[in-house]
């Protein structure tokens, strides 16, 4: 056998040894995650996350504060992440937290900070990604973006449109929201990319300090009006 | 052997292969790449095929795409390699896949995000052994039949780069090769299954592919579970192995013979396991989800309801390579 072959076949073995699916939900109970269980459920075999009118004001839900379904599994680095989603209200808001942090404990539930894989039943956030509780829009749906330090002041972000992934209508076009899309999140290093029904939506390289390399995911529950969001098949691939 | 093709598409491929110097237009180029005929008739019938697949392309995305052709096996100038944002590949493979001369070349344009589709027996690269002991030789002066080690894999030219390009590829030892008839009940929701019904055809669906570590960035388009009777044709290179019995008779687990994948260099890739038989063209929700995967991967737009088009039986018959008809059966 000659050189190049055996180091090669040395990098074959060494690959196949990890990068083993996850599956992160059961389908039956929300076993391993962490989050005000009036707000989250089991239905049907999927994650239901619901918020009911207030008394006081029906067009609102008596939620104080966005708050979150936290899994309790691990700090993802690299990875990717796949899941279908699906909103029946008429009004919503969620979104996927990855590399995320826990920050406190709510009146309404823990509140989350950090990477946020956005999607909503309006037209104009799902698939960008957000940071929530930080730098708040990173990317907007169909850009290719670059987030640097101001070289003026290296705690100021600077977001650099480098180029174009899709075309952010037609992107909007392939989602029914009231229907399961399938959401994919590759983080590797400081290069994020989100996926919505196979369309590329964002891909960032963040190379600002305040990225993070690693933390929670969390499913996201949005204050404002009642809304009804549900997630299944969810799936954590590691990258190492 | 001279192969005649109609004049109208050696004219054509003439003038688009004389045409490297032109601005690129606002349509993104497909290149379609037939090899040499190989089987019986009617069976990877490659420059019929892609000449097929080429007229659905211009009646039904003439705006989205221009098409370019390299029928019989010609590889084609550098200058329309470098200008294609997909290159389609149909033909056999193997140690004789003609894409293994060109693995840098290829490797340039997957780097700058050209699309790559491989149509059947062009999922499979070549093939060395990795992982499996020395081998032995018995008291009767013969080999040792040896069990595939669990963690194989292969070394073989294009193997990796297969892998990396189109998301998985065929290998031997552990991908199989048997004809079954697969249905094809749901689809993922992924533009190349706009407009794609469910649909049956018995063809060499090749199974139990070596796709990328943990599936990532893979989408799979088509799956189904095969019939026990694929995993009874014993052990081989091609004909079966102990994960892919497993697999189908234990797990019951749905096998993948199309797929996505969304490169890490922003270019996209796809793998199609039939095709074994011309007539599969024929049948409108197989054609139309290859035609939406080559405009998926060359990034343009597939329409809502995938890439229309129609093809007569007369169509299915035409530039076929000429083959000799089978033997008649010995008396």
């Amino acid at each position: 056998m000659n050189k190049p072959l055996s180091i090669l076949a040395f990098a074959v073995m060494a690959g196949s040894a990890f990068a083993q699916e996850k599956n992160l939900f059961n389908g039956k109970d929300l076993a391993g995650w962490e989050g005000n269980m009036a707000l989250w459920s089991v239905k049907d075999g999927v994650i239901h996350g619901e918020t009911k009118p207030d008394e006081a004001n029906p067009k609102k839900s008596a939620l104080r504060h966005n708050t979150f379904l936290v899994w309790k599994g691990g700090n993802p680095g690299d990875f990717e992440l796949k899941l279908k989603f699906r909103i029946t209200s008429e009004w919503g808001n969620s979104g996927i937290q990855y590399r995320s942090k826990v920050e406190s404990e709510g009146a309404d539930g823990p509140i989350v900070s950090g990477y946020q894989a956005d999607f909503e039943a309006g037209k104009t956030y799902s698939g960008i990604l957000y940071e929530e509780r930080g730098r708040g829009i990173l990317a907007k749906r169909g850009d290719q973006v670059v987030v640097k330090p101001d070289p003026a002041d290296a705690s100021k972000v600077v977001k650099e449109v480098t180029g174009s992934v899709g075309d952010s209508q037609a992107i909007q076009d392939g989602i029914t929201i009231s229907e399961w899309n399938e959401y994919r999140v590759i983080a590797h290093g400081n290069h994020l990319e989100h996926f919505i029904n196979g369309m590329k939506t964002i891909d960032v390289t963040d190379q600002h300090e305040k990225g993070a390399k690693e933390g929670v995911l969390a499913l996201q529950m949005h204050a404002g009006p009642p809304m009804v969001v549900e997630f299944k098949d969810i799936k954590l691939t590691e990258i190492k | 052997m001279k192969i005649k093709y109609p004049a109208s598409f050696s004219v054509l491929s003439f003038v688009l292969l004389g045409s490297c110097a032109q601005a690129a237009a606002a349509p993104r180029n497909v290149l379609l790449i037939a090899g040499k005929p190989s089987h019986g008739p009617g069976q990877h019938e490659h420059n019929a095929g892609v000449q097929l697949l080429a007229k659905c392309l211009k009646e039904g995305a003439a705006e989205s795409v221009n098409v370019e052709l390299a029928l019989g096996g010609k590889w084609p100038e550098d200058c329309v390699i470098e200008k294609a944002d997909t290159i389609v590949i149909y033909s056999d493979g193997g140690g004789g896949h003609p894409a293994l001369p060109h693995l840098e070349q290829l490797d340039a344009q997957m780097k700058r995000g050209c699309g790559l589709v491989c149509l059947h027996y062009a999922v499979e690269p070549a093939y060395a052994k990795v992982g499996w002991p020395e081998p032995e030789i018995g008291a009767d002066g013969k080999p040792v039949k040896q069990v595939p080690p669990p963690e194989r894999g292969s070394s073989g030219a294009g193997a990796q780069e297969f892998k990396q390009w189109l998301g998985g590829y065929f290998e031997q030892h552990w991908s199989v090769n048997p004809h079954w008839e697969a249905s094809f009940k749901e689809f993922p929701k992924h533009p190349v299954s706009n407009g794609v019904k469910p649909f049956s055809t018995t063809d060499e669906w090749y199974y139990h592919m070596r796709f990328r570590k943990g599936m990532v960035r893979v989408t799979p388009i088509l799956s189904d579970l095969p019939p026990a009777s694929t995993t009874e044709r014993g052990e081989g290179p091609h004909a079966g192995n102990p994960e892919q019995k497993r697999e189908v008779l234990e797990e019951l687990k749905p096998q993948h013979v199309a797929w996505a994948v969304d490169r890490e260099d922003g270019g996209r890739g796809f793998g199609f396991t039939g095709g074994h038989f011309h007539k599969g063209w024929g049948n409108d929700d197989q054609r139309k989800l290859v035609l939406n995967a080559i405009l998926w991967t060359a990034k343009a737009k597939v329409p809502a309801q995938g890439v229309e088009s129609k093809v007569t039986p007369e169509e299915l018959e035409a530039n076929l390579d000429p083959k000799q008809p089978p033997k008649p059966a010995a008396k």
